[in-house]
């Protein structure tokens, strides 16, 4: 995972993990993200000049089937072709054929951060390529936004299926499902509580989001994975449906037919799994199934330098680290859990056995029987050599072997790779100067002793620097040391940081064989009520759409339909709504099953019922008992007319396995007959309504108050048997009527129509002043 | 003492004129539909947030099954809803108990003969949609509990009491007087969209023969935010 490039990085035993013993801490439950100081390790590098990448976990159960898996996912488009997979020394590795891409985690920030439609589509195009990473068998695991590859207008998964196993690999940004956190193997419903937790990420603080895209978020990333999106396929299909046009579509990337795949592939020679045993089976000195690959080959290049003798300068050049080798077998480089104190000297040891000079034997022998101080000195001086020459970079396979050599090409400061070659220059540097020193000493009779140990001081203190990790904070010299005591100080001091972080590691890798956690995640409330919403359709919603009812009694159910999973662990009574009309398909019903596949072929038990089912109208698609108790599937249309003002539709239908039925509502009958698959429909006035169901024997098997709100359809599905009834109602909304009229007023006493009083008091009086005006001015008056 | 007489006449005739014709803000109703009488003071400035979002919450078009959910059905029985339990206008110095009222035998809104009636069927004044209160203007020769609807202004404000304890409070925004045959009860009735108050009673031109106006008084309110709550 690139990321461990981030200067903010914490990892790595340097990086103060939060338990130095290993056991996460109790934060690293459910929801949290947990620092990548575990097991799990990805590594950069090259394969027939492509790049790849190879993935490391822990593998307590992998087996040939899971591997023969992994080798289907180069078929697979929308995940990192596999080129090789393998488990040795209870490490699964996996490479995957990775060119270089900015992944989701690179493009969720900064300039280049995607907008949420593209995020979105991002997502939505990972869940499509984890689906049929899913139906193959195949779970992630521990999915993070770093494994999200763009690949221009397409995507590609890396590190599908090496979860599989039981232990949880992680990086920096995993968010790890609840159950998976508390040591449960990952299901495809866990991938879609990662995929969850990136839609989280890539929605939160953006505006313009839609509601039912936040509603899915949180559906996704329930702490229970009952309640989540069933599969990565209806996640993805709710999310390109709920985040509408603007979503842009991404494809998956086909890189397994490309031909930088076929280079990698070809390169690829898988390592033999096991410890090394005699390198003698070919050139290279190097052990190349040990861990400890590079402190072999400083031992090699010690006893080489020691057998030469004076040949310095033909010996620099030989220390041939087969990169590949190094890469692939989990070489001492990188986060080894398995590499220990004692590992590299013994290696050294072992190595030398396996040198390529018979004559070479133990430095410390070369050194006793060639006089210590000249000896001393010119292996001293060879090892410098060959330290800084391996050092300067030159790392070239000179051995005669035709087998195709992988190079390990930095990747940038911080790579693994440098930071070895640091310790070689330095190293090569201590040991320049500790020959200088030798010489004297020896020049001046210094004790002999002091100088073996210093020399095999120094040689562990390559080992050392060779052999740590990464991101220890190797206790690199800063100068060249002119005394015994310094060096031996300085070796001590590097070898006790290694020993320091192997044993941590080594303590890690204990660790990670039991749970992550050591406590349950504690049980979280969901958000809001509203996310297992129940809230009835409105009148426009059931015209398009239809519900299945699962009116079978005594069984939970796992639905599926075409094959592919729908709904699991559904209870009698329950629903399934809102589905498209256009849908059709086989309908099959199995009695639940904990661990339900997520294809109905892979189930060995019989369905309980399978039915085809037809494109077709607005209603209910029930799966019930018919009077003989044999299981069958009746559909429903719904009524959705509109009601008038103050009343309700109400209807009652016989899905049971009894015969037929006489219905009472308030105390009326208002039907009987009605047989299995049948029913009773009226509109009555809104309010609560007395309904009794009485069987032709006269046995009541109903006797209950129904709310009957103004303005909706009550549909009560009554099922089961007459011991065992189970009843679903389901109301749909918004088919009332507004009052016909609001009769407010009937005295006429606020009219506003023409005032007919006022003015014809206005008029009586105008009149009458025009009189008594014209007599005013009436000549004849005066 | 003729000129005096006339002079008051004419003030009487004048005055009375004046008096009914403020009364009527409108003039007589034509078959037209409706004739604004907004009120002058617009507040709409003045008046709190109107929050609700147009979104319907449960805007599912042809969702596919990853989002719907499982589930056990609905239940028998309903929840009771909040309903208003009391009304206040200090414009009209109106302080009175509210009843939860349905439609009557023909399916006109079951008006309370005396108070105000609240369509039970519709929303709560509040929650998303239109929520009505009528009352009578008059009612058998005596005013109704609306006879002064009509003055109310823009800005007057509308305090009520509900079920589950609050007050909500409402500001006036408009006065419409519709025509009875083309009152918009679809939209005086959603059950969607922003949260309205409307009061509702009969208006216009008494049709003397038929003893019923010939109009309804539609007042418009929306909630105002307060600080308290």
């Amino acid at each position: 995972m690139q990321n461990k490039n981030n200067p903010s990085d914490d990892v790595g035993a340097g990086g103060a993990p939060p338990s130095r013993e290993g056991v996460p801490s109790s934060s690293a439950s459910s929801g949290e993200s947990v620092p990548s100081w575990q097991a799990f390790d990805v590594e950069l590098g090259e394969l027939g000049g492509q790049r790849i990448e190879t993935h490391r976990a822990p593998a307590s159960s992998w087996g040939e089937r899971h591997r023969r898996r992994l080798a289907q996912t180069a078929a697979i488009p929308g995940l990192l072709p596999v080129i090789g997979a393998q488990r040795t020394n209870g490490m699964a590795q996996v490479v995957q054929y990775a060119p270089a891409t900015p992944s989701l985690a690179d493009r969720s920030s900064g300039p280049t951060k995607l907008p949420w439609h593209e995020a979105t589509g991002v997502i939505s195009a990972s869940a499509r390529a984890l689906h049929a990473a899913h139906l193959d068998g195949l779970v992630h695991g521990a999915l993070s936004a770093e494994d999200v590859r763009i690949y221009g207008d397409e995507i590609a998964i890396a590190g599908a299926g090496v979860a599989h196993g039981g232990k949880m690999p992680e990086s920096r940004s995993t968010v790890l499902a609840p159950e998976v956190a508390a040591g449960e193997l990952p299901t495809a419903r866990s991938d879609v509580f990662s995929l969850g937790k990136l839609l989280e990420t890539a929605i939160a603080e953006e505006a313009d989001v839609p509601a039912e895209v936040k509603t899915l978020a949180r559906r996704a990333t329930a702490q229970n994975a009952g309640d989540r999106p069933v599969s990565a396929r209806f996640f993805a299909e709710g999310l390109e449906r709920a985040a509408g046009r603007r979503q842009k579509k991404f494809g998956l990337a086909d890189l397994g037919a490309t031909a930088g795949f076929q280079k990698a592939s070809s390169a690829y020679r898988p390592a033999p799994s096991g410890r090394a045993t005699a390198a003698g089976e070919d050139t290279t000195p190097t052990d190349r199934t040990s861990s400890r690959g590079l402190g072999t080959a400083a031992g090699a290049g010690v006893v080489a330098a020691g057998a030469a003798g004076v040949a310095a300068s033909k010996l620099g050049g030989t220390p041939e680290v087969d990169p590949k080798d190094i890469d692939l077998t989990q070489s001492a480089a990188g986060s080894v859990p398995t590499a220990d104190a004692d590992s590299s000297t013994s290696a050294s040891a072992s190595s030398s056995t396996a040198g390529s000079d018979s004559a070479a034997k133990t430095d410390s022998d070369m050194a006793e029987k060639k006089g210590k101080a000249v000896a001393g000195t010119a292996a001293a001086g060879a090892v410098g050599a060959a330290a800084v020459g391996a050092g300067s970079g030159r790392v070239a396979n000179t051995s005669a072997s035709a087998k195709p050599s992988v190079v390990v090409k930095s990747n940038g400061d911080d790579n693994k790779e440098d930071r070895r070659r640091k310790g070689w220059l330095w190293a090569g540097a201590a040991v320049l100067g500790l020959g200088a020193v030798t010489w004297i000493a020896a020049a001046t009779n210094n004790d002999d002793s002091s100088d073996t140990e210093a020399i095999v001081a120094t040689t562990e203190a390559i080992d050392a620097d060779s052999s740590s990790d990464e991101d220890e904070s190797v206790t690199e010299p800063d100068e060249t040391t002119t005394t015994g005591e310094v060096t031996t100080t300085e070796a001590e001091a590097v070898t006790t940081t290694e020993a320091e972080a192997t044993t941590t590691t080594a303590e890690a890798t204990t660790t990670t064989e039991a749970p992550t956690t050591t406590t349950a995640p504690p049980p979280a409330e969901p958000e809001e009520s509203a996310l297992l919403s129940n809230e009835p359709l409105n009148g426009d919603q059931a015209a398009e759409s239809f519900e299945i009812i699962h009116a079978i009694p005594g069984f939970d159910a796992d639905m599926y339909l075409d094959g592919e999973l729908l709904a699991a662990g559904l209870s009698t009574g329950g629903v399934l709504s809102p589905i498209p009309l256009e849908t059709s398909g086989r309908v099959e019903l199995f009695a639940a099953d904990v661990g339900a596949p997520l294809r109905s072929a892979d189930r060995s038990d019989e369905a309980v019922l399978v039915s085809d089912l037809e494109v077709g109208s607005a209603g209910s698609v029930v799966a019930h008992l018919d009077a003989d108790g044999n299981p069958q599937v009746s559909r429903f249309a719904s009524t959705l007319e509109t009601i008038p003002a103050g009343q309700g539709r109400l209807s009652l239908k016989h899905v049971a396995a009894i015969g037929p039925v006489s219905i009472d509502i308030d105390g009326n009958e208002v039907a009987a007959g009605i047989v299995s698959a049948d029913g009773f429909e009226s509109v009555v006035a809104a309010g609560s309504h007395l309904v009794v169901v009485t069987t032709s024997d006269g046995q009541v098997i109903f006797d209950d108050t129904v709310d009957v709100p103004e303005g909706e359809l009550t549909s009560a599905f009554v099922g089961g048997t007459a011991d065992d009834l189970a009843v679903t109602v389901r109301r749909v909304t918004g088919l009332g009527s507004a009052p016909a009229s609001v009769p407010s007023g009937n005295a006429g006493l606020a009219s506003t129509e023409f005032p007919l009083v006022p003015v014809t008091t206005l008029a009586v009086a105008l009149s009458v002043a025009g009189v008594a005006m014209r007599r005013r001015f009436d000549p004849s008056a005066v | 003492m003729k000129l005096l007489v006339v002079v008051a006449l004419l003030t009487a005739g004048i005055a009375s004129l004046v008096a009914s014709v403020g009364e009527q803000t409108v003039s007589a109703i034509p078959a037209a539909e409706e004739i604004e009488t907004t009120a002058p003071r617009s507040s709409n400035a003045a008046i709190g947030s109107q929050v609700d979002d147009a979104e319907s919450p449960t805007t599912m078009t042809a969702a596919t099954p990853s989002t719907m959910a499982a589930t056990a059905g609905h239940g028998l029985t309903v929840p009771e809803a909040v309903s208003p339990i009391r009304l206040r206008v200090e414009r009209l110095g109106l302080d009175l108990d509210i009843d939860s009222v349905g439609v009557d035998a023909e399916g006109d809104f079951d008006v309370p003969r005396s108070g105000v009636g609240w369509y039970r069927y519709g929303v709560s004044p509040g929650e998303e949609g239109s929520a009505v209160l009528a009352a009578h203007v008059d009612f058998n020769g005596s005013p109704g509990a609306f006879f002064e609807l009509d003055a109310l202004l823009g800005g007057d404000r509308i305090e009520i009491d509900l079920s589950d304890g609050t007050t909500s409070v409402f500001e006036v925004v408009e006065q419409i007087l519709y025509d009875k045959t083309a009152l918009p009860a679809d939209e005086l009735f959603a059950e969607e969209g922003d949260a309205t108050l409307r009061l509702i009673t009969c208006g216009g031109t008494f049709d003397h023969a038929a003893r019923s106006y010939q109009g309804n008084r539609v007042v418009t309110a929306l909630p105002v935010l307060l600080e308290q709550d």
